[in-house]
C-alpha cells in the first residue's frame, strides 16, 4: 500500500494545481440551473465539464457553484494532458484541489518509459500536496 | 366580419371586442376582475384574482373575437413576478389568448429581468408565472448559455435548458 501511495503521488504530481477561471459545459441534453442554491444539474450522453486543461465526462454530473465542486457519476471520466481518470463516481473540489473517485477507479498516465497504471477501488488525492491514497 | 382591424381608433374597437371575449358577466360589479383592461395607454393583463400580471404597448392591435386572441405589432411591456418585479419583454409579434390567459412573443424576443439576467429567444410563451422559450441565449450574471428550448420561471432564478446545451461560467472568486 505504501508503494501503490507513492506510485499515486508520482502521478498526480504532474498534475498543476488549477487556477481559477471559466467553467464550460458542452454537449448537455438537459441542464437544470438553480440560482439560489447555486447547484446546476447536467445530464448527457455523456455531458462535458471543462476547466482549465481538465475535463470531466459523466451521464450525470452536479455542480455546486458556490462550493465549487464537481460530482460527476454513471461512470466519469477525468481527462488531463497524458491522464485519465475513470470512476464509478468522482467527487472533484475545484477549490480546495482534492478529488474523491469510488468503483473500479483506474488512473494512467503517459510516460517516457510507456503507460503507468493503478487500479483500484477508491482513491482520495490532494493535488496541492501532490499526495494520493488508494 | 368578425374581424376589428385597430390602428388610430383601436381602443374602441378593443374595448367592443373585450366585452365580447370576455362576456357580459365582466360588466356586472360582482362579476370577477377583467382579464385585460386599457389603462393609460397600457393594455394590462391580469390573473383570475385580478392581479396585475403584464402591461404591454404595441405599434398595432388586432383583435379576433372568434378565436379569441389579440395580436401585437411589435409589443413591448412588463411581466411582474410573483413578488411584484417587473421583468422588461419585447418581441416583433405577440398574441394574447383570451381565454387562455397566454402571451406568445415571436421574433427576436427578449426577455430582461437585469443587466446581467436577460434571455433572447427565436420565441417565447408566458404563462402562469412561467417562461417557454425557443432557440435561446441566456445570461445570468457570470454564466452564459443556450439551448433549444428553456422552461423558467418569469424571473430567471431557476431554469430548465433542454436540447444541445451550452454553457459557460467564470467562477466566483
Amino acid at each position: 500500500m505504501r508503494i501503490l501511495a507513492s506510485l499515486l503521488g508520482a502521478l498526480l504530481a504532474a498534475i498543476p494545481v488549477a487556477a481559477q477561471g471559466m467553467i464550460e459545459v458542452l454537449d448537455a441534453r438537459v441542464a437544470e440551473l438553480d440560482d439560489e442554491t447555486g447547484i446546476w444539474l447536467l445530464l448527457g450522453d455523456p455531458v462535458w465539464i471543462r476547466r482549465g486543461e481538465a475535463e470531466v465526462r459523466a451521464p450525470r454530473i452536479r455542480y455546486d457553484r458556490d462550493r465549487r465542486r464537481v460530482t460527476a457519476e454513471g461512470g466519469a471520466e477525468l481527462l488531463r494532458p497524458a491522464e485519465r481518470l475513470t470512476a464509478s463516481r468522482l467527487d472533484y473540489h475545484l477549490g480546495a484541489q482534492w478529488l474523491e473517485a469510488t468503483g473500479d477507479v483506474t488512473v494512467s498516465r503517459e510516460a517516457e518509459a510507456g503507460t503507468l497504471v493503478v487500479q483500484a477501488p477508491y482513491l482520495r488525492a490532494d493535488l496541492r500536496a501532490h499526495r494520493a491514497e488508494a | 366580419m368578425n374581424r376589428f382591424r385597430l390602428r388610430s381608433h383601436w381602443i374602441l374597437g378593443l374595448l367592443a371586442s373585450l366585452s365580447l371575449g370576455v362576456g357580459m358577466p365582466g360588466l356586472l360589479w360582482s362579476a370577477p376582475p377583467p382579464v385585460l383592461e386599457l389603462e393609460e395607454g397600457w393594455i394590462v393583463g391580469a390573473d383570475a384574482r385580478g392581479r396585475r400580471v403584464w402591461q404591454l404597448v404595441a405599434a398595432s392591435v388586432t383583435v379576433e373575437e372568434r378565436t379569441g386572441v389579440a395580436a401585437f405589432l411589435q409589443p413591448r411591456g412588463v411581466f411582474f413576478a410573483q413578488d411584484g418585479r417587473p421583468v422588461q419583454f419585447r418581441a416583433q409579434r405577440g398574441e394574447y389568448g383570451l381565454r387562455t390567459g397566454r402571451v406568445a412573443l415571436a421574433g427576436s424576443v427578449e426577455i430582461v429581468v437585469a443587466r446581467d439576467r436577460w434571455l433572447r429567444a427565436d420565441r417565447a410563451v408566458y404563462e402562469g408565472g412561467q417562461i417557454q422559450a425557443e432557440r435561446v441565449q441566456l445570461r445570468w450574471e457570470r454564466l452564459q448559455g443556450r439551448g433549444d428550448r428553456l422552461l423558467a420561471d418569469v424571473g430567471l432564478r431557476r431554469a430548465r435548458l433542454v436540447g444541445n446545451v451550452r454553457l459557460e461560467a467564470v467562477e466566483e472568486p
